[in-house]
């Protein structure tokens, strides 16, 4: 059970001081968060190379991320921008025109707000027992009902409803800890 | 008066009746304990749904409904530059370009004789203290690994030159090659700076190194560089 909190928190302090190999760490985090978004604007074709320089960016002002503030929404702040001007370069403006209106509106701002949320609900759903994790993905991901989860697991119904009901206090402790900290 | 704590799942997902919906809502109005458990509820829940709604493939990227966002592409050309300019290195004005990073070098895949540490009692390194161990596999080349704190230094700079398809991954191991913990890749200059804390290197008896396909997470099966130091 890994505490992706924590472990963001480290690699941003050691980003701040200047360790190279936090950067490393901090692209095997985020990677994947950072794709994301750069998708959903970016070209295909070009999402890799603005991933490079949005985690280029990353270090080199990493002299100005403040280990007190959300590393995922520091990073994703730089991920916004550094799409914009690569979308503003892009010659074939008709396809550049739609993203960039998209992505430095209110769009882009919320759309990274919500991928940053995603991303700590993914941690927090790691930090539970495995018991009421289980039966919270069934239900959120996969679209079970608790009758349906019951059976799938071959549990009692009451069961799969305490689990449920106590793996979503717990998260909701863990989220609130997560926006609190941070 | 019977709580419904267990009953507030359900109440947000829609699955309770009529009937249990409006029994559930005259409870939370006198009960100030399910009232508390229903906001935690409702925090826990309108996370759950967002994220499922706008970010599948974040929170649940092992699902079938998640579009898979794929391998994290090679970026060890940024990490090489970074450490170098982190050692002193004036910046180098480049720009990364993955389809112009192509190198002609093929993998060659020529085996090497790794220098390690040897640990104290303590778990901490002792600086400079480097044991040259036998070639692992088809190795004959030598490489050097140096530990000083929770930093491990590794020079693989008499290794083979990767193409851009390939890359080195250094890892520890334990004695049975039956567990092995990443520590990073190696970048184009043969050359890492990787962190190690001293209680990780505690679990593991020996440091390998591999030649990894460019994306490619998992231990590739192919090392050419091993070291025993526990």
């Amino acid at each position: 059970m890994k505490d992706v909190e924590a472990a963001l928190v480290d690699i941003g302090e050691r980003l701040n001081r200047g360790e190279p190999a936090a950067l490393e760490d901090a692209y095997r985090t985020l990677g994947p968060l950072v794709m994301s978004y750069l998708a959903r604007y970016v070209p295909q074709a070009d999402v890799e190379d603005v991933l490079q320089r949005v985690f280029y960016e990353v270090w080199r002002v990493h002299e100005r991320y403040d280990p007190g503030l959300s590393l995922r929404g520091w990073v994703l702040g730089i991920a916004r921008k550094r799409a914009i001007d690569h979308l503003r370069k892009r010659r074939d403006v008709v396809v550049a025109l739609d993203s960039v209106r998209e992505i430095t509106g209110d769009d882009g701002r919320e759309t990274a707000d919500r991928l940053v949320w995603a991303d700590e609900v993914r941690g927090a759903l790691n930090m539970l027992p495995e018991l009421q994790r289980e039966v919270i993905e069934l239900a959120y991901f996969a679209g079970y009902t608790q009758a349906e989860i019951a059976d799938a697991l071959a549990i009692p119904l009451g069961t799969v409803k305490t689990r449920t009901a106590r793996g979503l206090q717990r998260l909701a402790g863990l989220l609130e800890n997560t926006r609190g900290v941070q | 008066m019977t709580h419904i704590v267990d009953d507030i799942p359900r109440l947000l997902t829609g699955e309770a009746t009529r009937d249990e919906v409006l029994a559930a809502a005259e409870h939370l109005r006198s009960c100030p304990d399910c009232q508390q458990e229903l906001v935690s509820a409702v925090v826990a829940h309108a996370s759950l749904s967002s994220a499922q709604r706008f970010a599948p493939e974040v929170v649940a990227p092992a699902h079938d409904d998640a579009e898979p966002a794929g391998p994290l592409p090679d970026l060890s050309d940024v990490f090489a530059q970074v450490r170098r300019e982190a050692s002193g290195a004036a910046p180098a004005r480049r720009r990364w370009r993955v389809a112009a990073a192509v190198a002609a070098a093929a993998v060659v895949i020529a085996g090497a004789t790794v220098a390690v540490v040897e640990l104290n009692d303590s778990g901490s390194s002792s600086p400079g203290t480097n044991v040259a161990l036998a070639p692992f596999a088809d190795g004959t080349r030598p490489a050097e690994v140096t530990v000083r704190g929770s930093t491990m230094k590794v020079d693989a700079t008499r290794l083979p030159r990767l193409d851009a398809q390939h890359f080195y991954e250094v890892w520890l191991t334990d004695k049975g090659r039956t567990a092995m913990w990443p520590l990073g890749a190696i970048g184009q200059d043969n050359r890492a700076q990787l962190p190690v804390p001293a209680s990780v290197m505690a679990r593991y008896a020996a440091i390998e190194v591999s030649v990894q396909r460019a994306s490619q997470t998992g231990y590739s099966g192919v090392s050419v560089l091993r070291g025993t130091y526990g």
